[in-house]
């Protein structure tokens, strides 16, 4: 039945739906990665629209930075536009350089034009307001603060950082999780995968190398701490001035209601999917953005969509494992999965949906 | 005598701060100061929850607590929803506190 019609394996029960993506036969396998795709598409919120959304392709890379002159209005005054020479300002050319290692990340490891697909322009604001401890995508353009000196140093020197926000940009044309729970803390965690897969590429590090760490010496008087860690969550940090990492790194610690002031812990419980990978890109081994990178991407751009939960994560990455490289790679997703504590089946809310629409 | 509190959460760090003053210790000019911003603000116009505007991804959330006297009014509000009034409040308590 499978092979005939494969959008009726969305009726099956998750546990059968798994064990054809796992074990079954090729063209089962194919049509189980199919009604992954198409129950997730169902979840309503792939927009069909978007693709009308979309810049017309222009072609090649086109930054342009701006000075914000420590106002909080956007974007600024022009000070560096593509292929223009270097600026007085290191942090000019920090956002310049940065953008860049970001738009050849996605065009050389993920053949993505820009962050739409479509070779989007590139804008970013360096000196944001006054001591600004942020950095973040606003919809449109990259928003660099310096930083108040005593807590986080400039944005602007970390590509992890500035792969980071972009990364919400690109998920903001795919999978559009939204920004609260589970959902969330994908958000966030794809963020961060990405983001630690354009510093691996430009230090060259395989997965075994890498330190997986994010904005490692941002913090300027704990220089040997970090904000995120993938491969420990909820270590990066322990000081005076912020605390201790709140990260957790299995499903059993999952509790939203802790963090209504962070849309349900969305940066704190994105250190369950980012061990996920963390564990799968390890397992996988070489370079993180040839294989578990690819496969994230995959599940981000064709199979996951608003409302998606840490389970649908699962299944989509597990399904893509398997599409991309077969087997052996799907097994070492569903470890990455299963040291969290999350299984690879439909939410309730996806299988209510199903149900719906068979 | 007034107290105030500011709980900062969320932005890419997802780092939560808090910020606290007390009127009491700050010089007569600062006072000054904090009583016109806080007049600029218009705090009690503003609803307790924040409001559901789009998604404020990596932006920070306040959280902020006045005591005026008997009086306790507590506001969450996102970056995206300060008015200009809000701003200069928030920005000149996080240089403070």
């Amino acid at each position: 039945m499978c092979r005939a019609k494969p959008t009726f394996c969305t009726i099956l029960p998750p546990h059968v739906m798994r064990r054809l993506a796992e074990r079954g036969t090729r063209p089962v396998r194919t049509a189980a990665y199919d009604s992954v795709r198409l129950s997730e598409r169902l979840r309503g919120a792939r927009l069909a629209t978007a693709d009308f959304l979309r810049a017309v392709p222009k072609g090649g890379l086109r930054r342009t930075i701006y000075d914000a002159c420590h106002r909080e209005k956007l974007p600024g005054t022009i000070v560096r536009e593509e292929g223009g020479r270097r600026h007085r300002d290191a942090h000019v050319n920090e956002a310049y350089d940065g953008l860049g290692a970001v738009y050849d990340f996605y065009l050389e490891a993920l053949g993505r034009s820009s962050l739409d697909g479509r070779g989007l322009g590139l804008d970013a604001s360096v000196h944001f307001g006054r001591g600004y401890m942020n950095a973040f995508w606003d919809g449109h353009q990259m928003v660099f603060g310096d930083g108040d000196g005593k807590i986080f140093g400039a944005f602007t020197r970390h590509v992890d950082v500035i792969g980071h926000e972009l990364t919400h940009g690109v998920i903001g044309y795919e999978a559009a999780f939204d920004y609260e729970d589970q959902p969330g803390a994908l958000h966030e965690s794809f963020a961060d995968v990405f983001g630690a897969l354009v510093l691996q590429r430009a230090r060259k590090q395989t997965a075994k190398e890498a330190s997986w760490r994010i904005g490692e010496g941002l913090l300027v008087r704990y220089p040997k701490q970090a904000v995120r860690s993938l491969e420990a969550p909820g270590t990066a940090y322990k000081n005076a001035l912020m605390g201790e990492d709140p990260q957790v790194g299995h499903l059993r610690e999952y509790r939203p209601d802790d963090y209504p002031d962070d849309n349900g812990g969305v940066h704190v419980f994105s250190g369950i999917p980012n061990h996920a990978f963390y564990v799968a890109a390890m397992e996988l081994g070489g370079y993180a953005w040839e294989k578990a990178g690819r496969i994230w991407y995959l599940a981000l751009t064709d199979l996951l969509s608003r409302r998606a939960q840490f389970s649908d994560a699962a299944l989509a990455t597990i399904a893509a494992a398997d599409r991309l490289f077969g087997d052996a790679a799907a097994r070492a997703v569903r470890k990455g999965w299963e040291t969290v504590g999350v299984s690879a089946a439909p939410s309730r809310a996806a299988a209510r949906l199903r149900r719906k629409a068979a | 005598m007034t107290r105030l509190a500011l709980t900062r959460s969320g932005g890419f760090g997802g780092a939560a701060l808090r910020f606290e003053i007390d009127e009491d210790r700050l010089a007569p000019a600062e006072r000054d100061e904090l009583r016109r911003l806080l007049a600029g603000a218009g705090l009690h116009g503003l609803p307790e929850e924040p409001g559901a505007t789009a998604p404020a991804v990596d932006r920070f959330t306040y959280r902020l607590t006045v005591e005026d006297g008997g009086r306790v009014t507590t506001v969450r509000f996102t970056e995206l929803e300060m008015t200009e009034g809000v701003r200069e409040l928030v920005r000149w308590i996080e240089g403070r506190g």
